[in-house]
């Protein structure tokens, strides 16, 4: 179990040095910060000066060791348009985007763990096929588009909520609402399906001729062999909500890592975008690690498998 | 009500807590279909058999014969959506009008299921003893949780399984087969159940690991009294362990005697067809595929349900449908020639 995380966490760092190499590419591919920064009738002595200053005079492979080191050292250098260390302004973003994932999150899981067992206890009844019919609706929906019905009704026409972020707990509401029917609708119907096919398995059966209770047959027994197929999906999950941060969050005036991602890009501004596209990939890597090793902890079959 | 109480300490393999008057599982004209896409499927015809206390019964037949269907409806354990009609009493109780809280405590404590294989049947992801424990634990509410360990630990060593603490600390995909049909027994043991029903105990075992666990269902047989049920298309089980024999085609009752009798001489052609196409042990005694096959759930055929594979088929087989009836003193046959069939084929038997 143990030689298991590590070989997992030497994949992180197999992940970071892969991440800052496709960004650094990427970047230099896009064009010249140094002459976005200057004034666009300047001379070309300030443009090299400007150059100079951002440390893009250079040789490319220096430039890209740099980069490298900074995945190790955390250290991404100033940001271009700010002026500022980019880990710390990355650092700072994060919390509000947090505040916007991890409750969509926790929702989500409720609530489809909710409707799935709902609907597959009564898998060929009416109320049980509204149910799915109402996920593939909601699944449907764009979450950016609910998100802006949502403004227009509750803030703008109703006044009940703010329209954009940073005025406390009630900025959240809308962004955590439409992530969380999007995130819903695809997870309630692999809970679903899964507990289906765990209620069609010996061992269930085997708990009715025991005469365990209904509820105990379902928590005790299907749900277990449900469980990690549910719980590897919820890495991927975690990866949907943060890049639709990407979108929602320029959309409604929210000040989380995926406003700020946009706007470094749009500002070429390199250390700025390394830092917070390596931060989200890493947190991504991480939460599915983590999701991998539950899964392991939760089924023994698998912990045998990796001991062999 | 049941004594439970007296007997709270955990000990060996105790007698059953069920018993009184009556058979331990009757049959009576049972019918079951299962919805399909086409239609609903008749799976059983009317099935009844009787099996008396203490008996060890053999319900065999090919697959799809219903043997495995009457197992689980004499539980109430039929998917969804199935139809059951007829009457099932099982340990005394009418099974088909039980409310189902009684029905599961009837499954918690006097009538216990062992399924094929066994690996299915136990739970992939708890340890063994945390199974066995429920399992003793739904069958007496009132046990504590060290007192089921105790009674568990007793019972797993009571079917010759080595170190039992160690077991309890396993996964199930940590042991063989075989020690895995006796933690299914033993989990079905600590209910000390008045009848054990057994769909294809063996089937999914080796040879030599089929016999220790035909033995050991019969040693619980002769030392508890428990009534036994075994479902099985393997006449080697039957020969050796069975008192009685059902034999099952086609979702009915055949032919049905004492097993020794039934296997020397068959009153149906389809148990003469099942030996002769078992030609001696060499081969395993085992249900060899007869030409044909047998008609599926959705025909519904005029007269006899074998007429089409019957080696001494007569005309009106195909219009009439023939009922089980006495042709012996203990013997019944659905052969409308039953009479006629008089001595043992060559080489069928034993």
């Amino acid at each position: 179990m143990i030689g298991y995380i590590v070989r997992r966490l030497l994949l992180v760092a197999l992940v970071a040095c892969g991440v800052t190499t496709l960004l650094f590419v990427l970047a230099r591919l896009s064009g010249d910060p140094a002459e976005l920064l200057s004034p666009p009738e300047a001379p070309p002595e300030v443009v090299e000066a400007t150059r100079i200053r951002l440390g893009l005079d250079a040789p490319l492979a220096v430039q890209y060791a740099k980069a490298l080191a900074s995945s190790f050292t955390l250290d991404f250098g100033q940001s271009f348009a700010f002026h500022q260390p980019a880990a710390q302004m990355v650092f700072q973003r994060l919390a509000p985007s947090l505040w916007i994932v991890v409750p969509s999150i926790v929702l989500s899981v409720l609530l489809s763990f909710a409707i799935g067992v709902a609907a597959a206890l009564r898998p060929s009844r009416l109320s049980g096929r509204l149910l799915m019919a109402g996920t593939f609706l909601t699944g449907s929906v764009p979450y950016f588009w609910l998100a802006l019905l949502l403004v227009l009704l509750f803030a703008v026409n109703l006044g009940w909520l703010p329209a954009t972020g940073g005025e406390g707990f009630t900025s959240l509401v809308i962004p955590v609402t439409a992530l969380t029917v999007a995130a819903v609708s695809t997870s309630a119907r692999l809970a679903r399906g899964q507990l289906l096919d765990s209620f069609g398995e010996g061992y269930v059966l085997t708990a009715r001729s025991k005469g365990v209770a209904p509820w105990r047959v379902l928590l005790g027994h299907a749900l277990p062999g449900a469980l990690p197929p549910m719980l590897a999906w919820l890495g991927i999950e975690f990866s949907f909500l943060f890049s639709a941060l990407l979108v929602l969050e320029p959309l409604l005036g929210y000040n989380g890592l995926g406003a700020l991602l946009i706007r470094s890009v749009a500002n070429q501004d390199f250390p700025l975008v390394q830092a917070s596209v390596f931060c989200m990939a890493m947190l991504i890597t991480l939460v599915n690690i983590g999701m991998d090793v539950i899964v392991r902890l939760v089924d023994p079959r698998l912990r045998t498998k990796a001991a062999t | 009500m049941k004594i439970r109480g007296a007997v709270k300490t955990a000990a060996t393999l105790r007698p059953p807590a069920g018993g009184g008057a009556g058979a331990a599982l009757a049959m009576r004209d049972v019918e079951v279909s299962l919805p399909s896409a086409r239609g609903s499927l008749r799976i059983l015809r009317g099935v009844t058999f009787t099996v008396g206390r203490g008996e060890v019964v053999a319900v065999a037949g090919e697959s799809g014969s219903g043997k495995s269907t009457s197992i689980l409806a004499a539980l109430r354990l039929l998917p969804p959506g199935a139809r059951v009609t007829g009457s099932i009493v099982l340990d005394g109780e009418d099974v088909l009008a039980m409310p189902r809280r009684g029905l599961r405590g009837l499954r918690a404590g006097r009538a216990r299921l062992v399924f094929q294989d066994p690996w299915r049947a136990l739970h992939p992801m708890k340890r063994i003893g945390a199974q066995l424990v429920e399992s003793a634990r739904t069958a007496d509410p009132g046990l504590s949780a060290a007192a089921a360990r105790e009674l568990v630990e007793h019972t797993l060593a009571g079917v010759g399984i080595p170190d039992p603490p160690a077991r309890m600390r396993s996964y199930p995909h940590e042991i063989s087969g075989g020690q895995a049909q006796r933690i299914v027994i033993a989990m079905a043991l600590v209910a000390r159940p008045a009848v054990l029903l057994c769909d294809e105990p063996t089937t999914a075992l080796d040879v030599t690991t089929q016999a220790q666990i035909l033995e050991l269902l019969r040693r619980l047989n002769r030392e508890l009294g428990i009534s036994i049920v075994i479902a099985t298309h393997d006449l080697d089980v039957i020969a050796d362990v069975a008192d009685r024999l059902v034999v099952m085609y086609a979702g009915e009752v055949v032919e049905e005697g004492p097993t020794a009798e039934v296997l020397s001489a068959p009153r149906h052609p389809y148990t003469w067809s099942l030996l002769r196409a078992a030609p001696g042990a060499a081969e395993g005694g085992r249900l060899r595929a007869i030409e044909g096959r047998p008609p599926s759930p959705a025909e519904e055929p005029a007269g006899c349900a074998f007429a089409a594979r019957c080696p001494s088929v007569h005309e009106i087989c195909t219009t009439t449908r023939p009922e089980p009836r006495h042709v012996l003193p203990g013997r019944a046959s659905a052969c409308l020639r039953a009479e006629g069939y008089g001595p043992v084929p060559a080489g069928g038997g034993r």
